[in-house]
């Protein structure tokens, strides 16, 4: 079972907007559309695979994400959203989570996660320039590259692929 | 061996090494700031980061040990991009007002900020959304928490050099700050004073509290006659802060550029060390004679010295039954203010109201000292004003003197004489050495059998240092110590004082007479003395107050003109009534939190 570079099966956290949220076993390997297929509730947005410090993947790209280390690779949580959602207060949730979470010791992680959260606020209430967003993303992969643990570094994953993918969602 | 390559130039270096290290061997300069070459290796503030090739991730040069055929860049656009943000985001936490702050051009992430993030602000200020308050509680310094970048060089110098841990890091992520026992104010903590976190600081956080304006205003009083006494380890110090190379002794030059900064009188604090050695060493021989002969259960031993007022704070909150043990002598400092409000009044015929007693201290604690309120033996504030090494450079620099070309001048008379013993007061085992010196000629008649009176066990930078002197020879009141020994121990930096205090109420402790200072190699290693204190620098400011003992005519406490003058006009002798009055004191238990 699984794929070349994801052997086997994996437990999976299923929450979010789907109609049987629950902890399964699912094969690694799998397609996002079909992990959609299975657990969406016919109007799924994105899919957050890997929690938190994980990647976004937004409805265009279902068909083309393989669940594994082939394409996104995941813990084991995965959190669906509809079109009610604002990607805006997923990513926002996110980066609060963060901010208050670093354990403070590097300054990448410390400083960079409450930038990045004071920014997106302050675009989102047109505060700064929208493209300000483009800063927020180096110091995303200098957080990515700099940080002193594994936490700093993954901030950067939610944020790019949400503001990449939701960007307008961000911005108005 | 381990061989590496760093910017495409081989190096080889000793396991172990880190590439911050390897870099330097090779003159290859990587910016950091959390490290600190007396402290542990933190790795927190990123600063240093470089590109190893096949690396995921840049690594911090001050924390990664060398590994063979490492391949590392020190200079990409990757390596410079990061270290831009990193500088930017310290200073978007960091409220810069600089153009006003103390640590304006001394600051070091000022001049990171000069290298890689002049120009244009990227990102937000996070200061506003923080409530910060300034604790000014403490009498030696005052703690701006907008102004710190957590850096914790502060946390590990209060922990591993001084085994106090006053400050400490408190809560994570945005609200990570450094803190005190539950958020008290420093004065109301187990805080020495010692200001080693405020000579580490690289910003402006931890500054002592300066009285610079207080000096002038008294300076410029025609009323007031003010008078300034300077302590041994500022003469080997003060010229770092003015351009000279660390180990310069600047004594002649001092004590002109003093005069022309407008004080009274230039004194010098190395009068009254000599005075401490007559009284402490006179209080440890009768000591030692009541208990081996008069059989005194009252007294204790070790004696401990008492010249060092963050180790006086330090054994009031962490050892306070062993009070009885310390000498009650005042530190020199306090002597000096207790005097100079009293003998050198009647001596000038002053009125001591009009006298303003400013000192010129390698010390922070010692503001604090001065403030306690049994320091007020003249029946005035015995010492009124205590500047720190640097605030006296701020001064000289205020007053626009060339210091460089400054011709050198001596200090004032009547209490300006000193000794060489006075003089290594300033280095660790320095009040031993002086002590020796003196005591081992009342006992004998003769000089410490040591060559040139230098006294060489005593000396150096290990952290607690041994020493026994046989007392052979004794002239007949002192026969009682015939063939004794003479055991001795010095520690300095309050991590060795704990090993010491340990040891004593363990009651493993075998000595008579045991020294301690607070700070890393003594008053020359000071909290008041010019930033940036490191091992290297604190050996050549010793190298400077040893070389300063040995140009010195007098050598020994007992033979300084003005002592014997002022015991024959004023005091009587050591240990009288009157010197008791003035020159000695009481401690007081504090609480251990």
């Amino acid at each position: 079972m699984g794929v070349q570079y994801s052997r086997g099966t994996k437990l999976f956290s299923v929450s979010g907007d789907t109609p049987k949220p629950g902890i399964y076993e699912l094969e690694l390997g799998m397609s996002l559309q079909d992990f959609v297929y299975e657990f969406g509730d016919g109007d799924t947005k994105a899919v957050q695979v890997g929690g938190a410090s994980g990647f976004c993947v937004p409805r265009k790209k279902f068909a083309s994400t393989v669940i594994g280390f082939e394409g996104v690779p995941t813990g084991g949580s995965m959190k669906l959203f509809n079109s009610s959602r604002s990607m805006y207060n997923v990513l926002h949730n996110y980066l609060d989570f963060f901010a208050e979470e670093s354990c403070g010791q590097c300054t990448p992680c410390r400083v960079g996660c409450q930038q990045l959260l004071k920014g997106v606020e302050k675009v989102k209430k047109g505060e700064v320039k929208s493209t300000y967003l483009n800063e927020l993303l180096k110091l995303a992969d200098t957080m990515k590259v700099a940080a002193k643990c594994g936490l700093g570094q993954s901030v950067g994953n939610a944020f790019r692929t949400i503001v990449e993918n939701f960007r307008e969602e961000i911005i108005y | 061996m381990i061989n590496l390559r760093i910017n495409d130039a081989k190096v080889s270096v000793q396991p172990g090494t880190t590439v911050l290290e390897a870099a330097r061997k090779l003159n290859i300069n990587i910016p950091t700031l959390c490290n600190h070459p007396d402290l542990c290796v933190a790795g927190n503030c990123r600063v240093c980061v470089v590109e190893q090739t096949g690396a995921r991730t840049l690594i911090a040069a001050c924390a990664m040990p060398v590994s063979e055929g490492m391949d590392i860049h020190t200079n990409t656009l990757k390596v410079r991009n990061a270290r831009k943000h990193i500088v930017e985001l310290l200073l978007s936490e960091h409220r810069s007002d600089c153009t006003k702050c103390y640590k304006n051009q001394k600051c070091e992430l000022q001049a990171l900020a000069n290298e890689f993030a002049f120009g244009d602000t990227i990102f937000l200020d996070l200061v506003e959304d923080h409530k910060y308050s300034i604790d000014r509680s403490s009498p030696s310094f005052t703690k701006d928490d907008s102004k710190c970048i957590r850096c914790q060089r502060c946390v590990r110098t209060c922990s591993q050099l001084q085994h106090i841990s006053a400050i400490a890091v408190a809560n994570k992520g945005l609200h990570q700050k450094i803190s005190s026992f539950h958020d008290r104010p420093m004065s109301h903590v187990v805080c020495t004073n010692c200001g080693q976190c405020v000579n580490r600081c690289p910003t402006g956080a931890l500054v002592e509290k300066t009285y610079i304006d207080q000096v002038w205003d008294a300076i410029y009083d025609p009323d007031k006659h003010v008078v300034v006494q300077t302590a041994p380890a500022v003469r080997v110090a003060l010229g770092e802060d003015l351009g000279y190379d660390p180990g310069e002794r600047v004594t002649g030059k001092m004590v002109t550029a003093l005069r022309q900064l407008g004080f009274d009188s230039i004194l010098d604090t190395d009068f009254t060390a000599d005075l401490t050695i007559m009284e402490e060493g006179t209080e440890l021989l009768t000591r030692l004679k009541k208990i081996l002969v008069d059989g005194d259960k009252n007294l204790a031993l070790p004696m401990f010295t008492s010249c060092s007022p963050g180790w006086i704070k330090f054994i009031e909150h962490k050892y306070p039954e062993f009070l009885p043990n310390l000498s009650t002598c005042k530190s020199p400092q306090q002597m000096f203010g207790a005097l100079a409000k009293t003998f050198y009044a009647q001596k000038m015929k002053l009125d001591p109201s009009k006298i303003v007693s400013v000192s010129i201290m390698p010390c922070t604690a010692k503001k604090y000292e001065a403030d306690r309120p049994e320091m007020r033996a003249s029946g005035y504030k015995d010492i009124d004003f205590v500047l720190t090494t640097r605030e006296l450079a701020v001064m000289i620099k205020q007053a626009g003197i060339d210091f460089r070309n400054l011709e050198s001048s001596h200090y004032d008379s009547i209490m300006g004489d000193s000794t060489g013993a006075a003089v290594i007061f300033g280095a660790t085992g320095g009040v031993m050495e002086a002590a020796l010196r003196t005591a081992y000629e009342i006992v004998t008649g003769r000089e410490v059998p040591f060559q040139n009176l230098n006294i060489t066990p005593v000396r150096g930078m290990d952290g607690v240092k041994e020493a026994t002197v046989k007392i052979e020879g004794c002239l007949p009141e002192w026969k009682f110590l015939e063939g004794a020994e003479l055991k001795t121990a010095i520690g300095h930096g309050l991590v060795n004082a704990n090993k010491i205090m340990r040891k004593v109420r363990e009651g493993k402790a075998p000595w008579h007479f045991v020294e301690i200072m607070a700070c890393p190699g003594g008053c020359i290693g000071g909290g008041g003395q010019p930033i940036p204190t490191s091992m290297e620098i604190r050996k050549k400011r010793m190298k400077a107050i040893y070389s300063e003992d040995e140009h010195m005519v007098l050598r020994k406490s007992h033979e300084n003109p003005d002592v014997i003058g002022i015991y024959k006009e004023f005091l009587g002798k050591p240990n009288s009534h009157a010197s008791h009055e003035l020159l000695h004191t009481h401690y007081t238990e504090r609480d251990n939190y």
